[in-house]
């Protein structure tokens, strides 16, 4: 099939022997798909290579189901650090009837080059198990990483957000693109904004879903979602019935678990210690997308009143020892298979280094201990939908409108009344960004009835 | 015991009794199932085909199609294309008539009871067909995220599609597609 896709590409462009295309300007040339993309995009696809500074971006483009003139959508994947979920995203195409372009960002894989940190995922499950214990040996990981990747010529500091836009920037000149729509979830609405704030005339409009832009501190922010749980718990009779006083039963479990921690075991066989901060892991780890979200906090806190945990706090143990260090419940869905640590590092380090959690980790990677300044950006004249949820796990739809208002003061806004992060996972979300794509961006998206009627549906 | 285990000790025992089948696994179960499925399903065809040729022999030649020996069996005459429909007993994946269509450029159409389930999300899948192995992407967006393609054997006998699981670690999908459909006109 790859060799197929490449016939179709090379006859397509005119390329030859994977050359540059000489009637195209820009460093890009057609090569094979990666066995990752051809296994999980059934629609017509092809691939590119475009070369950038310091680096070579891989774009798988997907088709619609019938040609299309409309500008392009990039997709910049799900979370910075983490590669791209190809079959998760190429359905984006078929949704929204416009050609999908999927960018792998360089760090990651099948870009070039990939910021793996093996020093540091060998020290997955006993840092999950004693963090406090380990962390002196991730530090030195960390560190031990970027100097061995510093040897092979490659700069951790030239993978930061402003240089990931720009490479966007440069996929756009070398596919020939007039104007796309830059589609973002999570952290790489970082990118987003930086790439709308330095190249405006790349973008006919931008779609942001959940964006991340910032880390709260753990403790106000897990209070302030599970209040809001709490209310709409309150709301519905039998919630209230069943569970009762969801806020005041989470201020006595997390009083509980300090004093005594449960002890949840794996069906391998692994132990993770649930304290309360733990738990407030947990919580993160639930709104991030987790089972069904956030209406399971009340099974959540039930589970902690048993001696071992149950089949959800099982769940979250095992998730959190099969992954790298401070990863789930601390990164937005963060998964084992998909993190590429020093990638993940580089992007997020100007954002995480004010966090103490982070602060010695990003140090031991180079990064700086303040982010960059970005106060007082000028607004941006781009079409925006910023699509949130209300149950979030890293932050209210207030304070991403705070922090986006002086860059997209024109911006619209979508509020998933049921889920919290990643809300283009919901159909009924869907409709509404494909729906706003397919009129006119200048123009506010309709609000379909299911938005209308959804809520939190609690077990 | 929770109830899955419950359910896979019920399973593993029912299918034992019945057919005498090795099961290793919930998963596998289901594949051997469906294997067992198809073969009953093709043995009945086979024999049919058998029964409609002898008759159609005896009654003369000249009712068969031109080129004489071709067998009623039309199997691949049709392909996949077309809208097909069926009913779902399962309730964990929404009881009720589900139909898919496969449509030109490999977009696959799905249609389900509203009692599915909402990460059976029908809002968009895509499918590929190689020499009678199709592979499918439905519900990747909603359940299926940890098993984003399934493939299958299809076989394609009147107006009848049988889908038959090949590898699919997504149960709901594996729920909802692996059987018998009927051809919507």
């Amino acid at each position: 099939m790859t060799a197929a896709i490449v016939a179709v590409v090379v006859a397509a462009t005119g390329c030859s022997g994977g050359g540059p295309d000489p009637d195209r300007p820009g460093p890009r040339r057609a090569v094979p798909c990666p066995d990752e993309a051809d296994a999980a995009v059934l629609a017509e696809h092809s691939c590119h290579e475009v070369s950038v500074r310091r680096g070579v971006v891989i774009v798988v483009q997907v088709e619609p189901p019938a040609p299309s003139s409309a500008d392009p959508v990039v997709v910049l994947g799900t979370n910075l650090g983490s590669t791209v979920d190809y079959a998760g995203l190429a359905l984006i195409a078929q949704r929204t009837q416009r050609t999908t372009l999927l960018v792998a960002r360089r760090g990651v894989p099948p870009s070039m080059p990939v910021l793996s940190c093996p020093e540091v995922t060998a020290l997955t499950p006993a840092a999950a198990a004693d963090p406090a214990g380990t962390r002196p040996a991730v530090v030195a990981a960390v560190a031990e990483c970027r100097r061995r990747l510093a040897a092979d010529g490659v700069d951790p500091a030239a993978f930061g957000v402003e240089a990931l836009a720009d490479d966007l920037h440069v996929v756009t000149e070398a596919l020939s693109l007039r104007r796309v729509v830059a589609l973002s979830a999570g952290t790489t609405g970082t990118v987003a904004v930086a790439w709308a704030r330095r190249h405006p005339e790349d973008l006919a409009a931008l779609v942001l879903d959940t964006p991340l832009l910032t880390n709260p501190p753990l403790r106000p922010h897990t209070d302030r979602l599970v209040a809001r749980v709490s209310a709409a718990c309150a709301a519905q009779r039998p919630c209230r019935t069943r569970h009762g006083d969801l806020r005041a039963r989470w201020r006595e479990r997390l009083s509980a678990l300090a004093r005594r921690p449960v002890q949840v075991t794996t069906p391998g066989g692994a132990v993770l210690a649930v304290d309360d901060d733990t738990l407030r892991r947990a919580v993160v780890w639930l709104a991030g997308g987790a089972r069904t979200g956030m209406a399971q906090l009340p099974t959540l806190l039930d589970e902690t009143t048993t001696a071992h945990g149950g089949e959800l706090l099982t769940e979250f143990a095992e998730r959190t020892l099969a992954t790298p260090p401070y990863c789930v419940g601390y990164l937005p869905k963060c998964y084992a298979d998909q993190l590429v640590y020093g990638a993940m590092l580089s992007a997020n380090c100007p954002v995480l280094a004010s966090d103490a959690l982070w602060r010695d980790i990003c140090l031991a990677w180079g990064a700086e201990t303040a982010a960059p300044p970005s106060a007082a950006p000028s607004p941006v004249d781009v079409p925006a939908l910023v699509l949130t949820g209300r149950y979030d796990d890293r932050a209210t739809t207030a304070r991403i409108r705070a922090l986006l208002a002086p860059v997209l003061p024109g911006a619209f806004w979508v509020e998933d009344p049921a889920v919290g992060h990643n809300v283009l996972g919901g159909d009924c979300i869907r409709t509404v960004r494909s729906a706003w794509l397919a009129g006119d961006v200048d123009r506010p998206p309709v609000r379909p009835p299911c938005l209308r009627a959804r809520a939190l549906s609690f077990p | 015991m929770s109830s899955a285990d419950r359910l896979d000790q019920l399973l593993r025992a029912e299918l034992r009794r019945a057919d005498d089948l090795p099961v290793a696994s919930r998963y596998d179960a289901v594949l051997a199932r469906s294997r067992q499925r198809t073969r009953r399903r093709r043995i009945a065809v086979g024999a049919l085909a058998v029964v409609l040729v002898a008759v159609g022999a005896g009654i003369g030649s000249t009712r068969l199609p031109d080129g004489g020996g071709d067998s009623v069996v039309t199997e691949r005459a049709h392909g996949l294309s077309g809208s097909w429909s069926r009913t779902v007993t399962d309730a964990s994946v929404g009881e009720g008539a589900w139909t898919l269509t496969f449509a030109s450029a490999r977009r696959l159409g799905i249609d389900g009871p509203p009692s599915r389930p909402a990460g059976l999300v029908t809002d968009g899948a895509t499918y590929a067909d190689d020499d009678g192995l199709l592979r499918v992407d439905a519900f990747v967006n909603g359940l299926c995220t940890a098993a984003a393609v399934g493939s299958y054997r299809w076989t394609v006998t009147d107006d009848l599609l049988y889908l038959e699981v090949e590898d699919d670690r997504c149960e709901e999908r594996r729920a909802v597609l692996a059987g018998t459909w009927v051809r919507r006109p």
